[in-house]
Formats: C-alpha cells, sequence, structure tokens
C-alpha cells in the first residue's frame, strides 16, 4: 500500500482486467490514447484519456469510443468490453494517484556509454539494473557518485564479464 | 579469499544483518544498492567480486518480479543471493580463511591470490 496515495498499486487493475479475461484464455491489449499495452504483460500505465481499444487476441471486441456513445443509448456493444471498459474508468483515480506517485526512470548518458563495455549479452541487464538503483538513490549529488563510482569500476568489472564470456564461448 | 570477497560473503550469509532478516537474506539475496551500502566496498570492488562469486557458483541472481517493481513504479531490480554451493562451501572457506588470517597479522607474508577470488 502506498503511503502517499493511499491505493495499493495498479496491479489490482490488473487483476481485475485478468479476472475479465478469463484466467488467461484471452489477451486483451488495450490501447490507451496513443500507447499500447497489454494487460498480460503486467504494463499498463493510465491517463486521463480513455479514448481506449480493447483487442482480444488479435481480434477487436469492443471500442471504448462506440461504447461511450452506446452509453447514449444509439448502439450496442461488447458486454466484455463494456466490462473492461468499466473497470478502467473506475480506475481513473488510482491510476491519476500510481502516476502522480511513480518515480522517474532516471537515465545517464554515461550509463549507456559505460554499458558498450560490455559484451551485448549483459547490456541491457547491467542498464536496467542501474536504472533502478538511481531511481532508488535520492539526490543530485549522490547518483552522481554512483555514476562515478561505476566510471572507476567499469573497466575492471567489463573484464571480470568478458573472462567468463570468453570461457564460456571457448 | 581477499577480505572484500569475506566481507560480502559474511553478508550474503546474513551474518551482516539483524537475527529477523537473516532468513530473508538467504532466501530473497539482495540488490546490489542494498549491497553496497551494507558493504561499503566501492563498485570497482564490489561487482567484479560478485561476477566472480557467480562465475565460480557460488552466488545467483536473478529479475525481481514484475509486479512488484511496476507497484512502486519503478524499474526492476537485481537480486543476489548465494547459491546452494554457495550455502555449502562459504562458511567452510569463510571458517578457512578466518584461521588463516591471525598468521597474517603476524607479519607473515600472504601468498599470491591466484587461485583466489
Amino acid at each position: 500500500m502506498c503511503e502517499k496515495c493511499n491505493f495499493a498499486s495498479s496491479v489490482s487493475l490488473l487483476q481485475r482486467m485478468r479476472s475479465l479475461a478469463g484466467a488467461g484464455k484471452r489477451i486483451f491489449v488495450i490501447s490507451v490514447g496513443k500507447e499500447v499495452h497489454s494487460v498480460s504483460s503486467n504494463v499498463l500505465r493510465g491517463s486521463g484519456d480513455f479514448n481506449f481499444t480493447i483487442l482480444e487476441s488479435d481480434q477487436v471486441v469492443g471500442d471504448a469510443g462506440s461504447s461511450a456513445r452506446s452509453a447514449s443509448g444509439s448502439e450496442e456493444w461488447d458486454p466484455l468490453a463494456k466490462a473492461a471498459y468499466d473497470a478502467l474508468v473506475a480506475s481513473t483515480q488510482e491510476l491519476a494517484a500510481v502516476n502522480a506517485h511513480e518515480q522517474p526512470v532516471r537515465r545517464s548518458v554515461v550509463m549507456n556509454v559505460l554499458a558498450l563495455f560490455l559484451p551485448g549479452s549483459e547490456r541491457d541487464g547491467w542498464l536496467e539494473e542501474n536504472r533502478s538503483y538511481l531511481t532508488n538513490i535520492d539526490g543530485a549529488v549522490r547518483r552522481a557518485l554512483w555514476v562515478g563510482g561505476w566510471v572507476r569500476a567499469m573497466p575492471r568489472y567489463a573484464y571480470t564479464v568478458r573472462a567468463d564470456v570468453k570461457k564460456e564461448s571457448a | 579469499m581477499t577480505t572484500h570477497t569475506q566481507e560480502l560473503l559474511q553478508v550474503l550469509l546474513g551474518r551482516r544483518t539483524e537475527e529477523g532478516r537473516r532468513h530473508e537474506v538467504l532466501t530473497r539475496g539482495l540488490y546490489g544498492l542494498e549491497l553496497s551500502r551494507i558493504t561499503r566496498l566501492p563498485n570497482g570492488t564490489l561487482f567484479p567480486v560478485l561476477e566472480r562469486l557467480r562465475q565460480a557458483g557460488w552466488v545467483e541472481r536473478y529479475w525481481e518480479q514484475d509486479e512488484v517493481a511496476e507497484a512502486e513504479g519503478r524499474p526492476r531490480r537485481r537480486y543476489f543471493k548465494l547459491s546452494e554451493k554457495g550455502a555449502q562451501e562459504a562458511p567452510l572457506a569463510l571458517a578457512a580463511a578466518m584461521a588463516k588470517a591471525p598468521a597474517k597479522r603476524a607479519g607473515v607474508r600472504r601468498p599470491g591470490l591466484a587461485g583466489g577470488f
């Protein structure tokens, strides 16, 4: 539970969407505004714009735009899409709270350059790992110290990692 | 075995954390920033040692579950914990290293680092 925004997490929304999806039998792809999210991939960041489309596998089963219009009684729409739409709308405040509280992912040009010293198989993992740590470190000075520490550490670390990669390929 | 490796192994064995968290350290492990804060080792020492321990099969690393990271709104962390092999062999190796320590203090020169971590 997040103490600041008093909301468990966007996971609860995902769980709701999953239950709608019928224990993983169906996969919804929801596009919120211009961004496309897959419920099954655990990535669903909301926005205030609920102009979304619900797809079941590759087939469109509902469209929120038309769903919204159907509320005025002009057309019928898929009940599954309606349920998903309701769940998403009901979560507007929760999502807004999560987004407001979400920590920005820290990216560093220096770290991207340092990653080039590592073999390709290790590069992405190392970058993601350090982005996470940079997000956790409070204060620009401390973050700069962490990056600086890696500037000094990388030759030795890269040598150690590469020594293992060579050994494995031999 | 260097003193830095010994220090890191002590931490991964939960000997540098309070009693209540020891089980958590052994089962879940610690992520790199936590290890850095506890051991106070610089990155240039900590991560190469971790990597060599991993290559030796004593330490395993894994990614945190997406749901947990997503719930906290940050990228995933990578955890490091002792493998089964490490949990068996590390205490013995540490004890052996500790037994040799008094000789070092008495002024006996240490042999080379070849074969060590």
